[in-house]
């Protein structure tokens, strides 16, 4: 996969609206922003909409090796939340890169088997009711 | 006093009360029986601007009426720092907003975390690095203590 990807996801309560510009992303700030909640709504998605052109993939503890390995899809965004270690080690970078894929990972650790390049920092920020992912400084 | 142990992988941590990942923990050993604490509730307040209506119940703003599983990593983190000290806990699950919570609790008791990114402290404060046992008492030398275990720059 290539390029931007717009992501636009909704509840009741919440609403997500930003964009991928990077193979990774990685969610790190202040505390209590959202990223969790964001990871929530997509393992359970009943009464959630979501837009995009990929298909949103929540990884877990037991089902990340699994996904990666039998990925024929590029068009796929893998998520992991904070405390999936998993997504720092050196087999899940080997894995996840071979799948031409997204991810967009919640930690504060950095990730030092990503490619930096390939690698944006982001906050999430909400305005107006809607929260979206803004780049932080380098 | 606040003890650190820094290291760049959640894993590398030699201590055996180590808790990787608070998050989860907190829902599966009961956390939510300490949030009605008079701190707790402030904690809670003051990170996650939600009301603590009862062991069971949050009031968010944002979210509704919630289970204590809902709060924030930060905050859950917080929580059992408060009520385990002799634990250590994975303290990359909390963001800077705890830092002044880290040392308001380290007043009372000594705590120990682990980091493996550069939480910022406001002096005046008095931290003992793990990795050297060394006490540092302002930022730049808690900043030169962080990177020096902290290699790969965070």
């Amino acid at each position: 996969m290539q390029g931007s990807v717009h992501i636009h996801i909704e509840s009741h309560r919440c609403c997500y609206d930003f964009t991928l510009r990077k193979p990774v992303t990685v969610l790190a700030d202040d505390g209590a922003t959202g990223k969790s909640t964001l990871y929530r709504l997509l393992s359970f998605r009943a009464g959630v909409e979501i837009s995009t052109s990929c298909e949103l993939i929540p990884l877990t503890e037991f089902t990340w090796r699994a996904a990666l390995e039998y990925c024929k899809n590029k068009r796929q965004i893998f998520f992991t939340d904070e405390y999936h270690h998993f997504a720092l080690t050196k087999e899940f970078a080997d894995l996840f890169m071979q799948t031409g894929c997204y991810l967009v990972m919640i930690t504060r650790d950095t990730p030092k088997f990503l490619k930096p390049c390939d690698t944006e920092k982001c906050a999430v920020k909400t305005e107006n009711g809607v929260s979206e992912f803004v780049v932080c400084d380098k | 006093m606040l003890n650190i142990w820094f290291s760049e992988s959640p894993y590398d941590v030699p201590f055996d009360e180590y808790i990787s990942q608070p998050d989860p923990w907190f829902d599966n050993q009961g956390g939510e029986e300490f949030i009605t604490g008079a701190l707790e509730r402030e904690m809670i307040k003051a990170i996650d601007k939600s009301e603590v209506i009862s062991c069971n119940l949050i009031q968010s703003p944002i979210l509704g009426a919630i289970p204590p599983s809902y709060l924030s990593g930060t905050v859950k983190t917080l929580v059992l720092i408060n009520n385990f000290p002799e634990k250590i806990f994975n303290a990359n699950a909390m963001g800077n907003l705890a830092a002044p919570w880290l040392l308001k609790i380290a007043e009372q008791k000594d705590i120990r975390i682990r980091l493996g990114y550069i939480m910022k402290f406001e002096e005046p404060f008095k931290i003992r690095i793990l990795n050297s046992d060394t006490i540092v008492d302002s930022y730049k030398e808690y900043l030169l203590a962080a990177i020096n275990y902290l290699s790969a720059g965070s």
